[in-house]
């Protein structure tokens, strides 16, 4: 097993070196004059040549790339053009809100999703499959900005109970920065108070971005879930007379959550992605509004920065769920001890 | 078991009279689901509408800057169905143009990607292990590292905002999902005897590649196109969401949901309507995408 | 119901009719089977590929294809009709009175639990004398898998159905079905998925322990030299319905259904002749059977009544029945 987890890391950390000269071509290759786009058409030539100096613009292609990968590696990520602060600062503030909001839409879709998929493959056929099955559909196409409009029309504006923008209500000040998630900091500050204030905040962009990732969920587990139903063992355990519900939850659940946790794995990064519009409806403020905002200010340092950012949290996502699956499946832990 | 059933016919039947029954089966399977059946007749009504908007629509020159005071904001009536925007354009006659642009992005999107995502699967599926194999999966692993959208948000801030660069940041990102499903297949069945065979028999790579090995991979491919179309015309919508497509005064529909934003609760109209219009389109490729894929899936 | 039961019989299946959905209506797969199984016997059912016989015992064991239909009959398993039961009652039945081995041993164990988690839960649900007991429990699952002559039972325990060879992975399935007493195996063509050189073994085994056990066998299979093997009697079936019953010796010396007869001659005989024609023309069209006796296209016994009526079995010696006019009184 080893050596297959060695393997894999080098794979990819080979998928992150190219990733870095995917970002470096698109972000500050392919815009052309960088520094011009930078400072924008008012700034004086030298300072626009300063900056140039500095970026090593007039050195060829290649070592350019190892000036910024060097300059990475040092916590160096520039400054952002808007915010005029080291990027690694912003990086700082706005990456924990956007992990909070990721990860508590991660939760709702992990359980939401199987329990669906599992009552919808259950009842299989009959109106609470029909149900779900229709909710998933709309989840599975409705944009994100679909749900976020409805979601804030329904529980912002009609029933006015939850707060339609921000992190925290105006007469709060933030808490203590320890992980920088709100409602964790206040726990650990003892204001429970503020960490209500702060759920309620992030309640529906979490929801609003699960949704999609709930609807994933519960199609594939239901998929799997009616296509094991459907093999020999199926009909063997009910022959036995095991109790349909431990053949459900236990029997069947098991060999289909393989597919279940990769398709969790890419809505949990595509939560990212989606978190760049929910983020921006929501006026949240957190990494992929950061990055938004950066992308259409034509923020050079920002996006190459931010987007090599996602990129490491998307390949250790992926490196986490190959662990999570060979755990959970001997199909699939065993064959790697075979290899090695 | 209760595979019998064509028993009987088969061998002995003309061809001609199974290439009917082969339509007739596959017709079969796709209208077993009524949302399949729903889903088509979306599809097929925005198309028809998207062709035929100028005579459909209502007010067909409010696709332009036109500017209308004495109606803006005017919610649904029986003048305007769908209400007015802020400068009183009828928002109907805008969604309907807005089809047009939804298809062209999905369209121009597939003809460009599926061919080159197809061809590269194939090459690196049948040359698996060697170079251009690894190296063009390595690349494609890159370009799936990050999730499309992060991915097309990027490359399109670099370029002019306008619907012909929106379709081509998707494009860019979007063939290595093709490569990887053509990968995947062509690794599966490149064994075969039927493509052993046709090795033995000295058959040029070529006829190999695209007579023999592309065929039996094109079930789950259809399948994904008819899903795709409505991926790519989402991606498209949230471009122009984010200010990234086609600009005004064009209508396209993710901007329209933009612009009405800033009037939610009030004028809740201007960004439900063209919302709910997205999610129709994608809707529709969705459950016929459903469809596609119980009509070419070999279970009875 | 209990009024019309035969005590000697394990289980009961009267005028059975199954019919599937499919893209073209209906397909009508069973057409009134009746079958029955005395207490401790072994009986196997033959016919070919299609012909209804994994249907009949899937009706048996009350795991039919959600696409399947009853379309009538009875099924008199313990005296009562398994298709008038509740919930509770059928998972009493399954528990501890059916058991069932598959065809395809890869697919009919889960592949990500072990044997030993397997084959206690089956244990645990049996219904058996000590099932509520852990240990016990162990015990039961270590000697079901000695008595299949496993060797190694406490690693085989430990072990995932994928590190197995398909020989040993059908003794598992033999060794959970008859892990505690039931009243009737039933056995889906069980070596067919299997290497010929341990075909044999298999069936040995299935015999074997089905004996000890004193349990009732139904054996599903294609071949007729697997049937006399194993079964004290034999029925024959084609195109959903039973054409003929008979003690398996008899069924050899003295076969009475043209089909039968058709089938013993495509055994090849080691004493020359070489190999058989085979049977000319198809299994026939299950949409709208026509209303004579489904063989007869391919009978060369056929007769004009052949075309009218569906023979019905009918008794000529004891214990040997046969549907076709040939042996009506009065022809």
């Amino acid at each position: 097993m080893g050596i297959s987890i060695a393997k894999r890391i080098l794979t990819y950390v080979l998928v992150l070196f190219g990733l870095s000269i995917l970002i470096f071509v698109i972000a500050r290759v392919m815009p052309g004059d960088v520094a011009r786009m930078a400072l924008g058409p008012r700034t004086p030539e030298a300072t626009v040549e300063a900056l140039r100096e500095e970026m090593h613009l007039r050195d060829p292609i290649y070592t350019q790339y190892f000036y910024w990968l060097g300059d990475i590696f040092k916590g160096d990520f520039g400054v952002s053009i808007i915010s005029k602060r080291p990027v690694l600062d912003d990086i700082r503030i706005y990456l924990p809100a956007t992990m909070e909001l990721v990860l508590l839409s991660a939760v709702f879709t992990a359980f939401f999703g199987i329990v669906l998929g599992v009552l919808s493959a259950k009842y299989s056929g009959k109106w609470p499959d029909a149900i779900i099955r229709i909710f998933s559909y709309f989840g599975v196409v409705a944009p994100a900005f679909f749900w976020a409009v409805l979601v804030m029309l329904l529980f912002a504006y009609l029933i006015p109970i939850l707060p339609s923008s921000g992190r925290i209500g105006p007469g709060l000040t933030e808490p203590a920065h320890v992980t920088g998630m709100y409602i964790l900091d206040y726990l650990l500050a003892g204001n429970t108070a503020g960490a209500f204030d702060a759920l309620k905040h992030i309640l529906m962009p979490a929801v609003v971005l699960s949704f999609g990732g709930i609807s994933q969920a519960a199609r594939i587990t239901r998929t799997s879930m009616t296509e094991n139903m459907m093999k020999p063992y199926a009909s063997a355990e009910r022959a036995y007379g095991i109790p349909e519900n431990k053949i459900l939850f236990k029997y069947l659940l098991r060999p289909s959550l393989n597919s279940t946790i990769s398709v969790m794995a890419l809505d949990i990064a595509g939560a990212f992605a989606g978190a760049f519009l929910v983020e921006q409806i929501f006026n949240y403020p957190g990494l992929s509004r950061y990055c938004l905002q950066a992308m259409l200010n034509k923020d050079v340092f920002a996006v190459s920065a931010v987007v090599m950012v996602f990129g490491v949290i998307f390949i250790v996502m992926n490196f986490v769920t190959d662990i999570i699956i060979s755990v959970l499946d001997p199909r699939v832990r065993l064959a790697a001890r075979g290899e090695a | 078991m209760n595979g019998t059933p064509h028993a009987g016919e088969g061998a002995a039947a003309l061809p001609r009279k199974k290439r009917f029954e082969n339509v007739r089966r596959a017709w079969y399977k796709f209208s077993l689901s009524k949302l399949s059946v729903a889903g088509l007749v979306i599809i097929c009504a925005v198309i028809f509408v998207a062709v035929f908007q100028k005579w459909l629509s209502p007010y067909p020159e409010h696709v332009g800057a036109v500017v209308n005071f004495a109606e803006a904001s005017a919610p649904p009536s029986f003048s305007h169905p769908l209400g007015t925007d802020t400068i009183g354009r009828d928002i109907l006659s805008r969604i309907l143009f807005a089809f047009r642009g939804a298809l062209t992005m999905g369209v121009g999107v597939l003809a460009v990607v599926v061919p080159i995502g197809g061809v590269l699967g194939l090459v690196a599926g049948y040359w698996n292990n060697r170079g251009v194999s690894t190296f063009i999966m390595r690349l494609a692993d890159v370009f799936l590292a990050l999730p499309a959208l992060i991915l097309v948000l990027c490359v399109s801030s670099i370029m002019e905002p306008s619907l012909r660069n929106a379709m081509l940041a998707v494009c860019v990102c979007w063939w290595p999902y093709y490569t990887r499903m053509l990968f995947g297949i062509v690794v599966s069945i490149r064994n075969e005897t039927y493509v052993r065979s046709a090795e033995i028999l000295g058959a040029g790579y070529a006829h190999i590649l695209f007579r023999e090995i592309l065929p039996n991979c094109l079930a789950p491919v259809f399948t994904k196109m008819t899903l795709d179309m409505g991926w790519a015309i989402l991606l498209g919508a949230t471009l122009s969401f984010v200010g990234m497509g086609e600009q005004a005064p064009t209508p396209s529909l993710g901007a329209m949901v933009a612009d009405g934003i800033n009037y939610l609760p009030d004028q809740w109209w201007m960004s439900v309507f063209p919302a709910s219009a997205i999610m129709m389109i994608v809707l529709g490729f969705n459950l016929a995408g459903d469809g596609v894929k119980d009509m070419l899936s070999n279970v009875e | 119901m209990k009024a019309n039961a035969d005590p000697r019989y394990a289980v009961e299946v009267k005028d059975l009719f199954v019919s599937f959905r499919t893209f073209k209506g209906y397909a009508k797969v069973l057409n009134g089977v009746s079958l029955h199984v005395r207490r401790g016997e072994k009986i196997s059912i033959v016919g070919e590929t299609g012909c209804g016989k994994t249907t009949t015992v899937n009706a048996i064991a009350q795991i039919l294809a959600s696409q399947a239909r009853i379309d009538g009959g009875e099924i008199l398993f313990r005296g009562v009709d398994e298709l008038k039961m509740g919930k509770k009652e059928l998972r009493d039945l399954r528990s501890g009175g059916i058991s069932m081995i598959f065809q395809d041993p890869i697919a009919s164990l889960n592949p990500v639990f072990t044997i030993g988690a397997q084959l206690r839960e089956v244990i645990r649900y049996s219904g058996a004398d000590g099932a509520n007991n852990k240990e016990a429990r162990r015990r039961m699952a270590m000697n079901a898998l000695a008595e299949t002559s496993l060797p190694d039972p406490e690693r085989i325990m430990e072990n995932y159905p994928f590190q197995l060879s398909g020989g040993m992975r059908q003794r598992i399935c033999i060794a959970m079905a008859l892990a505690t007493p039931r009243d009737l195996i039933i056995a889906d063509e069980p070596t067919t998925n299997l290497d010929v050189t341990i075909q044999d073994q298999v069936l040995k085994t299935i015999r074997g322990r089905v004996e000890d056990k004193g349990s009732a066998l139904i054996l599903i299979t294609h071949s007729l030299g697997v049937a006399r093997e194993v079964a004290d009697r034999i029925y024959v079936m084609y195109a959903g319905n039973m054409i003929e019953s008979a003690p398996a010796d008899r069924i050899f010396k003295k076969s009475l259904h043209p089909y039968t007869q058709a089938l013993m001659d495509c055994i090849p005989k080691l004493s020359g002749g070489g190999i058989a024609g085979g049977i000319a023309g198809r299994v026939p069209n299950y949409f709208s059977p026509p209303p004579g006796c489904r063989f007869e296209p391919r009978c060369r016994h056929a007769s004009a009544i052949c075309r009218e009526k569906m023979p019905g079995m009918s008794e000529v010696e004891e214990d040997h029945s046969v549907a076709c006019f040939l042996y009506r009184d009065g022809r």
